[in-house]
């Protein structure tokens, strides 16, 4: 993947609010060990993402001492009413993979799962998201052309762009209003063989 | 659409408006010219700007002619998908299928994502009539629903108020402590918004875009409301006006980027949701229902003159660019749409007796059209419901009277310099001597000899 | 230069006819001087612009088409305005004219131009050998700017004039507040946008404000005069011709 287009994407996510950070494979569990000691984070809600497992994020975290929770099938009810977005709801950091990322917005596609874990994007106050660099694509209509490479497009997905913001006061800026107020973009780098 | 500002007194809330200025800057004029400066930045990120409007223009303009055909295409995918589909011929039956729909569902709230349509049907009247509470949940639109009026701006509801008035609101309406500061605002209305997006058994969205080759519905916010709307609640609804479908997710990475350029000067809004339909698993709704809804629609697609506007992908920056706009706010506009926007679908949808000031309310500058990313000819239109609202007046009326009597004066060389020479001005409709002119301009003096006395040279065979 | 010489007839609005005779003044002399013959028609009367905006088009349609029996057989047809250029390219199409009118139409409506778009496009003319030493500010008048995208030719004229000094004003071209009857209609919310425009041109530091219609002058000028800001508007066939005007 070129430089320049990761260039472009790190300041594209800049102008958003976002940070980029590019993390060698075999280093991504320290690398997280040392966040949330700095986000001060006590609870992480995992996605069943293949990469987010790839990477020992469940096991770093709690060696780290964070309280991890992971979606299941076995939550019920249904609905807001689930004890699974409850405890999501209360995590401070929550990781996902996503199907790809545009450079020229920033813009992540978060597919459907068959388990519904929009909930880890969404409800924590820091949505980190981890992407391989293979997976940078150069706009949105390449994002949409990448979901139909991989199959039907169907399931309910999301198009995220940096943390949720307003400037419904006054027109100056807030993060954070009802989705998350921080936002990181891990690139893995291709491990060494 | 809503009446609690009437649409039949816009030249008198205009004036009221001007009278009611204070000394500070206007939060309307503050505000567009922000979102003017951020849609000049962006736009010219993209060297084929230009090209990829006249695109989008003509999607949108061959989606209007398609529309029968990529609704049949909409149905099969969202009978796919397991979307329950309800038609709503106007704004009644529209209201009485979404309260068909809570009132099975057993809720008492519902929340809600922003819907200009939602506004247009008056939903949350008739939610509350039912004893089912409707909670608005993006930031600007609950703010303005705690205040009991109206939203001001199509993409920013709450933009005539300031730091100070959503302080006391807050404070007075959720007993907080009294803050002004934007960020711990934002963060109580977080809070407060959490527990009713968890609680609630119902949400609501409106739709950008209906994608016709998967079925999507899509949703676009910034704050994240959208899709806390969509998947925490057990059942969701989708509202969607008739003329809101395009054909491909190619189309609409196109138009959701043209509306957060040109609305609030963004590259993409922080959010683009996708609904496909009920979803298995712990979160996630189970039924998902979508209610679309033609209210005039319909017929003014059929309108040879207006059906373009049907082309509008709701971003609101004619309102910014408006210089009537600039000085009032959107609030004398009454009805929902405001601007120049406003000022065609008030009259196309709720007919020229309900707006006879709508289509005059404009110096037909012209920078609405040049700023709309899909090219609606709105000062073309205005000339045009300017014409059917004089239709109607008879021979006796005085201003039709003016005008031929203007005509009359025009047509004749002779006729028409006797008139000059005499009335120092033309058939009294002219500004000098006509008392909208004198506020604050000096009126020009009548030449001690007009041109064509002047001018020595042949005359007409 | 080499450009031969072409007949124009002047197509002098009913306003500039009555209030601004000067302009008309203005433009026959920058054509004389870039070597045009010049004809006047003294039957022409209105092109229908103020019945039209307001609604009335079947009081306008009898204008239009008395216009176009008038210029029909004329080689060039000239105005120093440019919405009234705009109602005759653009408008009299939606009126719909009727009978041999409406063929000529489409012929005529070829050869009618703004003056600054005759000059420049037509003329290939920049320099008219003008002089005029001050600071003056370019009102993008809305109809010209956005209806027949007149811009670069007033501008090019005008860069050209010794001792000028060009600005153009920092308000995204913005409309003055003049709107035709909107001024008289809706008269505080025209003099409410004439006041940013106002501010715009304070902005500026400019001494004279100029554009390429007298009915935004008339308008913007009438405000200053109003508020003695000592600011002139003058059009720019005047700043052009060498002559400065009222």
């Amino acid at each position: 993947m070129s430089g320049e287009v990761i260039a472009r994407l790190e300041r594209a996510l800049a102008d958003v609010d976002a940070a980029l950070y590019r993390v060698a494979q075999e280093n991504f569990a320290g690398w997280l060990t040392d966040r949330v000691k700095e986000w001060s984070v006590h609870r992480a809600a995992l996605s069943r993402d293949l990469l987010v497992a790839e990477l020992g994020a469940d096991r770093a975290l709690r060696n780290a001492g964070v309280q991890v929770v992971t979606a299941s099938h076995e939550h019920e009810p249904k609905g807001a009413a689930s004890s699974w977005v409850a405890e999501a709801a209360d995590a401070e950091l929550g990781i996902t993979s996503a199907l790809g990322i545009a450079a020229e917005t920033g813009t992540m596609l978060l597919p459907p799962h068959e388990v519904e874990e929009r909930a880890v994007s969404l409800l924590p106050v820091r949505h980190l998201c981890v992407l391989r660099e293979g997976q940078v694509v150069e706009d949105v209509a390449a994002l949409f052309r990448l979901w139909g490479e991989r199959g039907p497009v169907r399931g309910n997905a999301v198009l995220v762009t940096g943390p949720s913001r307003t400037a419904d006061i006054e027109k100056e800026l807030v993060l954070g209003v009802h989705g998350p107020q921080a936002v990181d973009v891990v690139l893995v780098a291709p491990q060494e063989d | 659409m809503s009446r609690a500002y009437p649409t039949k007194t816009l030249k008198r809330a205009i004036r009221r408006s001007l009278a009611a200025r204070g000394e500070g800057p206007l939060p309307w004029k503050v505000n567009t010219l922000k979102a003017l400066a951020g849609r000049d930045r962006h736009a010219a990120e993209w060297p084929d700007f230009e090209r990829r409007r006249a695109h989008a223009t003509e999607r949108r303009q061959e989606a209007l002619e398609n529309l029968d055909a990529l609704h049949a295409r909409l149905r099969e995918r969202w009978a796919e998908n397991g979307v329950t589909v309800h038609e709503a011929a106007d704004a009644a039956a529209a209201r009485e299928i979404i309260l068909g729909i809570a009132r099975r569902a057993g809720v008492s709230s519902v929340v809600k994502g922003k819907s200009m349509l939602g506004e247009e049907i008056a939903i949350n009247a008739a939610l509350e009539e039912a004893g089912i509470e409707p909670v608005e949940t993006d930031l600007g639109e609950y703010i303005v629903q705690l205040r009991g009026e109206p939203p001001s701006h199509i993409t920013m509801p709450g933009m005539h108020l300031d730091r100070r008035d959503v302080g006391r609101l807050f404070a007075d309406e959720l007993g907080v402590e009294y803050t002004e500061n934007p960020s711990e605002l934002t963060q109580i209305a977080r809070r407060t918004l959490r527990e009713r997006f968890l609680a609630a058994g119902m949400g609501m969205v409106g739709v950008n875009f209906a994608v016709a080759e998967t079925g999507h519905l899509a949703t676009v916010t910034n704050e994240g409301n959208g899709r806390m709307v969509s998947s925490l609640p057990r059942v969701v609804v989708a509202l969607m006006g008739w003329e809101r479908v395009t054909e491909t997710l190619d189309d609409l990475a196109l138009l959701w980027q043209l509306l957060a350029r040109s609305a609030t000067g963004q590259r993409a809004t922080v959010y683009l949701n996708l609904t496909h339909g009920p979803a298995p698993g712990p979160a996630g709704p189970d039924e998902v229902h979508v209610v679309v809804v033609d209210n005039g629609r319909r017929r003014v697609r059929e309108d040879g003159e207006l059906s373009e506007v049907l082309r509008c992908i709701r971003c609101g920056a004619c309102l910014n660019a408006c210089p009537v706009y600039q000085q009032v706010g959107g609030h004398p506009y009454g009805g929902t749409y405001p601007g120049p926007i406003g000022k065609v679908v008030g009259p196309a949808l709720l007919g020229l007796e309900e707006t006879p000031d709508h289509p005059f309310a404009s110096t037909l500058c012209g920078a609405c059209e040049e700023i709309c990313p899909v090219s609606i000819p709105l000062p073309k239109m205005l000339l045009a419901l300017r014409r059917r609202q004089v239709e109607g007046r008879g021979v006796f009326d005085l201003e039709r009277t003016g005008w031929v009597a203007f005509r009359h004066t025009a047509s004749d060389r002779r006729r028409w310099e006797v008139t000059t020479l005499l009335g120092r001005g033309i058939a009294g409709l002219w500004p000098a001597g006509v008392p909208g002119w004198s506020v604050r301009r000096a009126t020009p003096s009548p030449a001690k000899q007009p041109f064509r006395a002047r001018f020595r040279d042949e005359e007409a065979e | 230069m080499g450009t031969p010489p072409r007949t124009v007839h002047l197509f002098i609005p009913c306003f500039v006819d009555q209030l601004y005779p000067e302009t008309g003044e203005a433009m026959v002399r920058l054509l004389n001087r870039a070597g045009c013959e010049v004809r006047y028609l003294r039957e022409q009367t209105c092109c229908g612009q103020p019945a039209f905006n307001s609604g009335y088009w079947d009081e306008a349609r009898p204008l239009a088409e008395r216009w176009v029996r008038l210029f029909a057989d004329a080689e060039a047809v000239v105005s120093p305005s440019a919405s009234c250029v705009a109602m005759v390219r653009r408008h009299y199409g939606d009126l719909g004219l009727r009978g041999a009118e409406g063929d000529d139409y489409e012929a005529l409506r070829k050869r009618v131009w703004e003056l600054s778009e005759f000059l420049v496009d037509e003329l290939g003319v920049t320099d008219v050998g003008a002089r005029f030493p001050h600071r003056v500010a370019y009102h993008t008048s809305c109809h010209g700017y956005r209806e027949l995208g007149i811009l670069d030719q007033p501008l090019a004229l005008l860069r050209e004039v010794e001792g000028i000094d060009l600005v153009e004003l920092d308000d995204r071209r913005a409309c003055c507040g003049f709107g035709g009857t909107f001024a008289a209609k809706f008269g505080e919310l025209s003099a409410a946008i004439g006041d940013d425009k106002l501010a715009a041109i304070r902005r500026s530091g400019a001494e004279v404000v100029t554009a390429t219609d007298d009915s935004c002058l008339m308008h913007i000028g009438g405000m200053l005069r109003h508020r003695r800001e000592g600011v002139r508007a003058l059009h720019y066939a005047s700043i052009l011709a060498g002559e400065e005007g009222a």
